[in-house]
């Protein structure tokens, strides 16, 4: 009765107007922070580049599996509707929208908010739980510019090239898929995506990732700077950051695509 | 060289250091004690200014920290060494690369010229054949050690230890300890050790600061008093053992 009761507590404090508010300050404060300290990204580039190339690696084969898959689905379930009709010719120029447009970029998003996000959430709260950022700090050095900034700038800077990498894996497996399984025409379908594929297509789908980037970089390392509690908080903190990168992904690409839809 | 001048702080609701003075004079070694949560490691947060005080005033190295901008803490804490707890060595890096951190990092130092001050000093603490061992390849003794050389290397005025010897075993703790001494004696760096171990710095000690709900419950043993707790401390340590 007593833990039921300490857990309520902690649910109604959790949800306390006064305590979301103070948490929210908090979260915009450490973006300001971050996002004003970003030329710091130059003075470690060292640090930079390595974090890019280690986010890029670590996330490729991920990427390229998960966007096959979903593209082959996608080819196969499309290509199933469209058959009825006389329209799987169409599935070229669809395949190629939709995976340029969207499932590139939010397939290679989701799945860097769980791989890059759990990297950097655990390797920040690692170094707050055992001095190290404190150490920084004692010895004259600022914890977000030598930590932080390097961390949330190559996850910007890995997403565009993962998603384009994505888009070509993508309409690749997109196109194995409709040759193999729904025996369309190779020709055709290289021909519909050539006639359906815009430039405007490639810049909404190529203007999201690096904010997608942004806010993957800003919640993972929020949670791993502010984490509290050893090993529970720890755990607690990388499943805050997989959910909320995730959903800040999901809401970003809301968000971008009714702005570029309104002004195209 | 250190003086808190009714130095209270309060985090949250709770009040941690309640009206505290205390001095430390230019090559002195003091100790510290008190109960774990007593603010003892909150203190040494406090003489870096990653804390601010409630209200009271803090003079490091001559100059009242309380006032100090960041830019100007930092020149401050350039003059200072921190020993932590852990150690916070950085697992990424080798022994060499973390003793060298700072000194490249912070200070700027030419590499060449870092690298010759990072070898006399792995050489005197008997680290040198550790050069490329990675934090987690070494002991507890030895972290400790590689902290001390990444806190003397960058040739501080003050040091200070955040429970120096805990979790290392007797042997350890007394090299340690010996080496606190050493470096007070060799280059006159004034030391403020925390830690509740009294039964191992009381030999070296030449100040003891008692600390109780926040607020300082003795200070300043003469050396009968000193040599008393010693023996006592000594025989407690063994007798528990």
């Amino acid at each position: 009765m007593t833990t039921l009761k300490m857990y309520l507590g902690k649910f109604f404090d959790d949800f306390r107007i006064s305590y979301m508010i103070r948490e929210t300050i908090a979260r915009i404060k450490f973006a300001v922070r971050v996002i004003t300290s970003m030329n710091s990204a130059l003075r470690y580039r060292n640090e930079t580049l390595y974090q890019f190339y280690i986010m890029g690696i670590q996330a490729l084969f991920l990427v390229i599996l998960a966007t096959s898959f979903t593209s082959m689905v996608m080819a196969f379930e499309y290509g199933k509707k469209l058959e009825p009709f006389g329209a799987k010719l169409l599935l070229g120029r669809i395949m190629s929208i939709s995976i340029v447009r969207e499932i590139g970029p939010i397939v290679t998003g989701l799945m860097l908010a769980g791989r890059t996000g759990a990297k950097i959430v655990s390797e920040i709260g690692n170094m707050v739980l055992s001095e190290q950022t404190d150490a920084l700090c004692a010895f004259g050095l600022d914890p977000v510019k030598r930590l932080i900034v390097p961390r949330v700038f190559a996850s910007i800077a890995v997403m565009l090239p993962l998603t384009i990498i994505a888009d070509a894996v993508g309409i690749m497996a997109g196109w194995y898929a409709s040759v193999h399984w729904i025996g369309l025409d190779s020709e055709f379908f290289w021909l519909s995506m050539r006639g359906g594929l815009l430039v405007k297509d490639l810049t909404i789908g190529l203007i999201k990732p690096p904010f997608y980037g942004l806010i993957i970089g800003l919640v993972s390392s929020y949670y791993g700077y502010t984490i509290r509690g050893g090993a529970e908080g720890m755990g607690r903190a990388a499943t805050q950051t997989v959910v909320f990168a995730s959903l800040g992904v999901l809401f970003i690409d809301f968000l971008l695509t009714r702005i570029v839809l309104s002004l195209y | 060289m250190v003086e808190f001048q009714n130095v209270s702080l309060t985090l949250g609701e709770k009040q941690i250091l309640n009206d505290l003075s205390f001095k430390i004079d230019e090559g002195q070694i003091v100790l510290l004690t008190g109960n774990s949560g007593e603010g003892k490691s909150t203190i040494l947060k406090l003489i870096l200014g990653l804390l601010r005080p409630t209200s009271g005033k803090i003079t490091v190295l001559g100059q009242d920290i309380s006032r100090l901008n960041n830019k100007e803490l930092m020149k401050i804490r350039q003059q200072c060494g921190i020993v932590f707890q852990g150690g916070a060595l950085f697992d990424s890096l080798s022994v060499e690369e973390n003793v060298s951190f700072f000194l490249k990092e912070a200070l700027h130092v030419d590499p060449a010229e870092a690298r010759k001050r990072v070898l006399e000093i792995l050489e005197y603490l008997g680290l040198k054949d550790y050069l490329d061992y990675y934090p987690a390849q070494l002991s507890g003794g030895m972290k400790k050690r590689v902290a001390i050389a990444r806190a003397i290397v960058t040739h501080p005025k003050l040091l200070l230890y955040d429970e120096p010897t805990a979790g290392l075993d007797a042997q350890s703790a007394t090299r340690v300890v010996d080496l606190i001494k050493d470096l007070q004696q060799r280059l006159n760096v004034t030391s403020l050790v925390v830690s509740h171990e009294l039964y191992y710095f009381v030999r070296v000690m030449d100040k003891m600061i008692h600390l109780q709900q926040g607020r300082i419950t003795s200070e300043q043993i003469n050396n009968a008093e000193l040599m008393a707790l010693h023996e006592k401390n000594f025989l407690g340590h063994f007798t528990k053992g």
